[in-house]
């Protein structure tokens, strides 16, 4: 996706992860949960903290900044879990992220939002929507829906149907 | 209609109709299945022959066409042949169920069918011929074509018509059986309406027929039920004429008979109830066992009735006062109860009235002691007779009293007055008793008196013949005038020798007295003359002691006197009184012996302690009566009266059947039993209430008698209850109406009256003649005879009279005897009894007394006239006797005095006692003179004696007479000399000792004689003296020296005490001062203390505050982290709200707002939260350090005040010690003011010492002894007093210290 597809205000939710400002759009965002009892499910990947119990359903958590290659996520008591939508394929799928904090709902212009800087191919960037700006802050608007690929999310996917069947039985 | 048939008709009736109903429709039931059977014949017998017929027909045919086709098809001939046969024989059948059918077809159609089917078989029948020739002959394609052409198509011909009627046959069978159906249809249809018409019907029939049996029947029913539960009030309709009328009818009559017997029952209940008791039921009215029920009825009433009338006729006629006889007739139960309480009642009421009878007879014999017994009834008839033997004894015990009261008086025993209360005429009874005895006690107490007042020798008193009455004043009146006559004489002789003892001799009595009068007057004067003699013989001594003729006596040989007559007479007479006395004695004695009365116990001699005896026999009789009585009430007690049906078992009108008898029973074995308890308790004397409960008839009657005979009953109670009262009451007059009383209590009552009459006619003549002697008027003898106690009351009145009659003559006697003089005469006490032996005696007494002292008093006389001088009168006189043996006894002394008087002078005379004299005063009269005389004669002796005396006496006191001048002769002039001589002596020693007195210690003194020890002790005396004053003189000036020196040193000790005084004065002060100061700070140490101890508890409060201060923060710090949770919940919230309001896109537009700035708040709430936490923080760390410091400083708070205590404690004992010193110094002051006042005493002790010694010296003085020795200067004595007045001054400037 381009920076050309953002075209209309557009609401995204605001989170830290250290002291940086990311952003996601707010119609991935299902909720957002303190951060409950996570189990850890062996045979996956670092960035899978583990599963928790979302009224029921088992839902995945990630931890964000392993993926972004930051030191792994210190709970404190800002900390909490999104629950976002992920659609790969047309298939959607419900996994949680860590986040240091959640900052805030924010309306975002066409114009605020600058297109992702280009590094290079061999680094992945397209997982950036645009970096919006607020107050002279960057904000990283990521676009979810490509952070994970596809092999990780089959895998997740995998441990999910796993658990479902577990959980099932 | 039904009514007026019977049950049978009716029955019969009914099922005949339901006979023709059944059979009808049996019958149209038949009709129809007859029709049914008729088709279903036609059907077995004609059509389905007919159908079997074409059938086989049909099967010929088949077996035919089959035989053809199996000859042609064989070539066989015998098969053929064979097949032939079958063919013939094929159509041997069919030709024989044709002829068989032509037989059955009748009807058009069939024929028609039939018969063209039987053309069609003739058609085929000769083209069968052909076939079979032609199979028969071989040829077989002929045949075959034959057989395929023509054959064929008559064969189809022939097989259609035999169808056509087997159709026929069949349609027709079907045809029937349809109508067979319809006719079943249509014949059940009709038997199912007949049925149910007829099963209406017969229902109808039924239940009408049943209703007209039932209904009655039940009625029957109900009115049975409602007559066994006892309601009679029943109607049954009887007209019906059937069976069930007859029952209703019999029913009807059944509750009429039920109803007749309960209106019997009811008419004798209530009949009963209203005492009706003659009315009985007529038995007759009723059949069967009604009548038993109503005849035993009638029996039990006239059982329960017969008694009842009995005891209401025994009642009328107790009632009445008739006492009927007992009741013999044998009664059972409760009856029988009655019978004996009946018969107890008459027992009882005869008993009273023989009991009544009996106390009358014995009252009008006089046996008053006689009683009823009154345990021998019961109840109020033991009342009556408790109230008849009260009566008596109310009247009987006064009067027996008054008898024996009478019995007393008349044997002189007067009894003490009635104290006890009585009431009417016993009153005017006591009342005259009482006076009576008053009036003889009055008598006694008199005659008593008078003789006590004799003995005494109270003459002048006499009995005050005014306060008696009648026979009495004659008896005092001659006391008086028998004692006027003894005393008058008595009296001038006591007189006289009154006078004779006082020294006032009296002239001779010339006047003239009679018998032993005169001997008294004979004697007075021979005394009289005796003394006379007396004095002439003193005044003869006196003159001649006068004239110095000392040796004179008196010749007391002439005296002498002839009184001894007078006592010879008077013992003679005492003797001649003494026998007679003793006599009389000896007659009391006996006659005391003979005395019954005098017994107020109730003891009782003789004829009493016979009636004693009976009575003791009477109660021992009345007791076995009375054990009787009781056997017989126990016997009562058992009894049946009491069975009654049990009515509780019984229902409605039944049991006022069974009520109504035991009403009856209970109506007439109330009253029975009312009037059995009424009878039992009238027998048992206890009367009952007049029964007020309202009886009818018969029962009226017996309860009119039963209260009649309670009212007769009662009446009587009343009226001896009356009689008991007046009687009582002392109303003696009273009697019972004995008119008010009928029969035997009339009798009763006249009884008691006439005993009571028996009782009350001798007590009212004792009562009479006790008031007669009262007054003193003494009645004439009782002649009328009396019986038993009114005899005993009649003899003792008599005797009474007797013996006052008997006084009377007795003291008239003595009067006329002591007027005439007779002294010697007394009255006969054995004539007299009791106290009126007493009188006589005390008369007797009252003359002894006053003639003893008589006779004595001229014995006295006598021997004084005689000159014999008798002893003093030593026995006890009293009063007048008294006086004149004090006369007597005066006389003797006075006789005695100067004759003693004259011994004495002489013994006092010879012993040189000259100043003795006979005490003139002590003589009267002319032994005065007799005395004086003697006196006259000793003075000249005496005088120029008594002179000597007195001036010796006078020097002996050292009273200096002036010396003799008088002449005196012979011995008494030498006395005179002699005086003088030793006055002029001790005038010249008197002189010597003036000077010594003078203070002239250098008198000359010289001794008269050598044996002078006067002078020589006057000498030493004067040496000695001076000697000492001469000691005296230096002493004296010593002490004045030395008070000189004490003065100096008082001055010096007093300058100390002062110095000493203002010294603590100053200490005083100063400590005084350092008190108040210590004080100070002592109170300021207190302070301290008070303040360090609350800082020390503030520093402790506010420790413990800055811990709870610092708790706090830890709370609130907690408390705000919940805030700071909540705020960051909110947030997060608020910002899952702001997802949910973007993901609902346009629509949470609004809401997202709002969310966003739920969250600004949430944060803003939350940094707040946070600052406030950190601010917490800081503070809990700063009270946390305030409380430490605060918990280091407590310590040494604490510390501060107890040094402070400390302090504060060191300063009271300071404060202390200080008023402890301040006491000492003022302690020391006071000693400091003691020794400065000790100094002030030193000094004027020195003073008073100096003055003491100044006095010595000048008394000192006072003597001369020759030394010139002068007294020393007073100097020392002023400055002593300077000194004093200095110490003074100090110890006053050191009082004015406060």
């Amino acid at each position: 996706m381009s920076i050309s597809s953002i075209t209309e205000s557009t609401q995204y939710l605001s989170f830290k992860l250290g002291e940086e400002i990311f952003a996601v759009d707010v119609a991935k965002v299902r909720e957002i949960l303190d951060v409950t009892a996570i189990t850890k499910v062996p045979q996956t990947p670092d960035f899978m903290r583990g599963v928790i119990n979302l009224r029921g359903s088992v839902v995945p958590v990630m931890d964000m900044r392993l993926k972004f290659g930051m030191p792994p996520t210190e709970r404190t008591v800002n900390t909490c879990i999104i629950v976002m939508e992920v659609s790969q394929d047309g298939e959607t799928m419900v996994l949680g992220s860590l986040a240091d904090s959640v900052q805030e709902v924010l309306d975002l212009e066409p114009e605020q939002i600058e297109a992702a800087p280009r590094i290079g191919t061999r680094l992945r960037s397209d997982f950036i929507k645009g970096m919006g700006k607020q107050n002279e802050r960057f904000i990283i608007i990521l676009d979810i829906d490509r952070i994970f690929n596809a092999g990780e999310l089959e895998v997740i996917a995998g441990t999910m149907t796993e658990m479902d069947g577990e959980s099932d039985q | 209609m039904l009514k007026r048939m019977n049950i049978g008709t009716r029955l019969s009736l009914g099922f005949g109709l339901i006979l023709i109903l059944m059979i009808g429709q049996g019958l149209f039931a038949l009709n129809r299945l007859k029709t049914i059977d008729d088709d279903v014949n036609q059907l077995v017998h004609n059509r389905w022959p007919k159908v079997l017929l074409v059938n086989d027909m049909h099967k010929q045919i088949n077996l035919v066409a089959r035989a053809l086709r199996n000859m042609l098809l064989s070539d066989d001939t015998a098969i053929r042949q064979k097949e032939y046969d079958r063919i013939i024989e094929a159509e041997k059948k069919v030709n024989k169920d044709i002829d068989d059918l032509t037989k059955v077809v009748r009807n058009e159609p069939g024929l028609t069918i039939f018969n063209s089917m039987v053309a069609a078989r003739a058609q085929y029948g000769e083209q069968q011929k052909i076939a079979l020739d032609l199979i028969r002959s071989g040829q077989k394609e002929e045949a075959f074509s034959h057989l395929l052409g023509n054959m064929r198509k008559f064969q189809t011909a022939y097989f259609d018509s035999v169808d056509n009627l087997s159709k026929y046959q069949d349609k027709s069978v079907e045809k029937l059986g349809k109508q067979a159906t319809d006719a079943y249809d249509v014949a059940i249809r009709l038997i199912m309406c007949l049925g149910g018409m007829g099963t209406l019907l017969v229902g109808l029939v039924a239940w009408r027929l049943t209703r007209s049996i039932t209904k009655p029947v039940a009625a029957c029913v109900a009115a049975a039920n409602k007559i066994a539960a006892g309601d009679t009030s029943v109607v049954l309709d009887s007209t019906a004429t059937d069976e069930t009328g007859v029952l209703q009818g019999a029913m009807g009559q059944m509750v009429e008979a039920i109803k007749n017997l309960i209106d019997d029952t009811t008419t004798l209940s209530q009949a009963a109830v209203a005492g009706k008791l003659a009315t009985r039921a007529n038995a007759t009215k009723h059949e069967g066992e009604f009548r038993s029920i109503i005849e035993g009825f009638n029996d039990t009433l006239d059982a329960v009735i017969g008694p009842l009338n009995v005891a209401a006729e025994y009642m009328d006629r107790i009632s009445k006062g008739d006492i009927p006889p007992k009741v013999t007739e044998a009664m059972n139960g409760d009856f029988n109860e009655i019978k004996i309480n009946v018969n107890n009642c008459i027992n009882n009421i005869n008993a009273l009235i023989t009991d009544g009878n009996h106390l009358a007879q014995a009252a009008t014999n006089g046996n008053l002691a006689t009683r009823a017994d009154a345990s021998r009834h019961q109840g109020d008839f033991r009342k009556i007779i408790a109230g008849f033997n009260g009566t008596l004894d109310a009247v009987i015990g006064p009067l027996n009293m008054a008898a024996e009261y009478v019995d007393r008086i008349s044997k002189g025993d007067i009894p003490p007055k009635i104290t006890d209360a009585y009431n009417g005429d016993f009153n005017e009874i006591k009342l005259n008793l009482n006076n009576c005895i008053d009036n003889i006690n009055a008598l006694v107490t008199d005659a008593n008196d008078m003789a006590v007042t004799a003995v005494n020798g109270d003459l002048a008193s006499r009995a005050d013949a005014s306060r008696h009455l009648g026979e009495f004043r004659k008896i005092v009146g001659g006391f008086n005038s028998t004692l006027d006559a003894v005393i008058g004489p008595l009296n001038m002789a006591a007189e006289y020798v009154d006078r004779i003892s006082k020294g006032d001799i009296p002239e001779k009595i010339t006047k003239d007295y009679n018998g032993d009068f005169n001997a008294i007057k004979v004697n007075l004067n021979s005394c009289i003359d005796n003394i006379n003699e007396l004095i002439s013989d003193a005044n003869r001594v006196a003159l001649a002691a006068d004239e110095g003729r000392l040796e004179y006596r008196a010749d007391a040989a002439r005296h002498q006197g002839d009184f001894r007559k007078v006592i010879a007479g008077l013992n003679e007479t005492m003797d001649n009184m003494v026998a007679p006395l003793q006599r009389s004695i000896e007659h009391l004695e006996n006659l005391s012996l003979g005395i019954i009365g005098e017994h107020i116990s109730r003891e009782y001699q003789g004829d009493y302690n016979k009636l004693k005896e009976s009575f003791n026999r009477s109660f021992a009789a009345m007791n076995s009566l009375v054990s009787d009585t009781d056997y017989l009430v126990a016997a009562t007690l058992a009894g049946q009266l009491a069975t009654r049906a049990d009515a509780s078992r019984h229902q409605g009108e039944f049991r006022k059947i069974i009520t109504g008898v035991n009403n009856t029973l209970d109506a007439v074995v109330t009253p029975l039993k009312m009037a059995a308890a009424s009878v039992d308790r009238i027998s048992k004397g206890d009367i009952p209430r007049t029964i007020t409960e309202t009886y009818h008839g018969e029962f009226n009657e017996i309860k009119v008698n039963l209260n009649t005979c309670f009212d007769n009953i009662n009446a009587l109670i009343t009226d001896v209850d009356t009689l008991t009262k007046t009687a009582m009451e002392g109303k003696l007059a009273n009697r019972a109406d004995p008119s008010r009383h009928q029969g035997d209590f009339r009798k009763i009552v006249m009884g008691f009256n006439n005993t009571l009459d028996a009782v009350i006619t001798p007590l009212n003549m004792a009562a009479e003649h006790m008031e007669r002697i009262a007054r003193g008027d003494i009645p004439p003898q009782i002649i009328e005879s009396y019986n038993g106690d009114y005899n005993t009351i009649k003899t003792s009145l008599n005797t009474c009279s007797k013996a006052i009659n008997l006084l009377i003559a007795d003291t008239d006697t003595l009067a006329t005897t002591a007027v005439e003089g007779k002294l010697a005469n007394r009255a006969d006490p054995s004539r007299h009894q009791g106290d009126f032996k007493k009188i006589v005696m005390g008369f007797n007494d009252t003359l002894d007394a006053v003639i003893t002292p008589l006779n004595m008093a001229a014995t006295c006389m006598d021997q004084i006239s005689r000159g014999a001088i008798p002893e003093k009168i030593t026995a006890l006189y009293q009063g007048d006797f008294n006086d004149i043996k004090n006369n007597l006894n005066t006389c003797i002394d006075s006789i005695n005095g100067l004759s003693s008087e004259t011994h004495t002078l002489v013994r006092a005379a010879v012993a040189g006692n000259l100043a003795v004299r006979a005490d003139a005063s002590r003589h009267q009269g002319d032994f005065r003179n007799i005395v004086t005389g003697f006196n006259n004669t000793l003075d000249a002796v005496i005088v120029p004696l008594n002179m000597a005396a007195d001036y010796v006496d006078r020097i002996s006191r050292g009273d200096m007479p002036p010396l003799v001048t008088d002449a005196y002769n012979g011995d008494f002039n030498d006395i005179k000399n002699n005086l003088n001589i030793l006055i002029q002596a001790l005038h010249r020693i008197t002189a010597g000792a003036r000077e010594i007195s003078q203070g002239n210690l250098m008198v000359e003194l010289k001794e008269r004689s050598d044996n002078d020890e006067l002078m020589k002790a006057l000498i030493a005396m004067v040496n000695q003296l001076a000697t000492v004053v001469k000691e005296v003189k230096s002493a004296a000036d010593n002490v004045a020296a030395g008070s000189l020196e004490m003065s100096s040193g008082a001055e010096n000790l007093s300058q100390g005490a002062s110095a000493q005084a203002a010294a603590a004065q100053e200490a005083s002060s100063s400590m005084e001062e350092m008190t108040a100061n210590i004080r100070q700070s002592a109170d300021n140490a207190q302070q301290t203390e008070k303040i360090a101890v609350k800082s020390a508890d503030d520093a402790k409060a506010g420790g413990s505050a800055v811990a709870e201060t610092v708790a706090a923060m830890r709370e609130i710090a907690g408390k705000i982290t919940i805030i700071e949770e909540i705020a960051r919940q909110t947030n997060m919230l608020a910002l899952n709200a702001a997802i949910e309001a973007a993901r609902a896109g346009e629509h949470g537009k609004g809401f997202a707002v709002v969310a966003s700035e739920v969250r600004k708040l949430a944060e803003r709430s939350q940094q707040a939260a946070q600052e406030i936490s950190g601010l917490s923080a800081s503070s809990v760390e700063v009270a946390e350090r305030a409380g430490t410091m605060l918990t280091r400083i407590l310590p040494d708070i604490q510390s501060t005040a107890e040094l402070v205590q400390e302090i504060n404690a060191s300063s009271r004992e300071q404060d202390s010690g200080a008023g402890q010193i301040n006491k000492a110094i003022q302690q020391l002051d006071q000693v400091i003011q003691q020794n400065a006042s000790a100094a002030e005493e030193m000094a004027s002790t020195a003073e008073e010492l100096s003055s003491q010694a100044e006095q010595l010296q000048s008394s000192v003085a006072f003597f001369r002894i020759g030394d010139d020795m002068a007294p020393l200067p007073s100097r020392g004595m002023a400055r002593v007093s300077a000194v004093t007045t200095k110490v003074q001054a100090r110890v006053s400037i050191g009082y004015t210290r406060p």
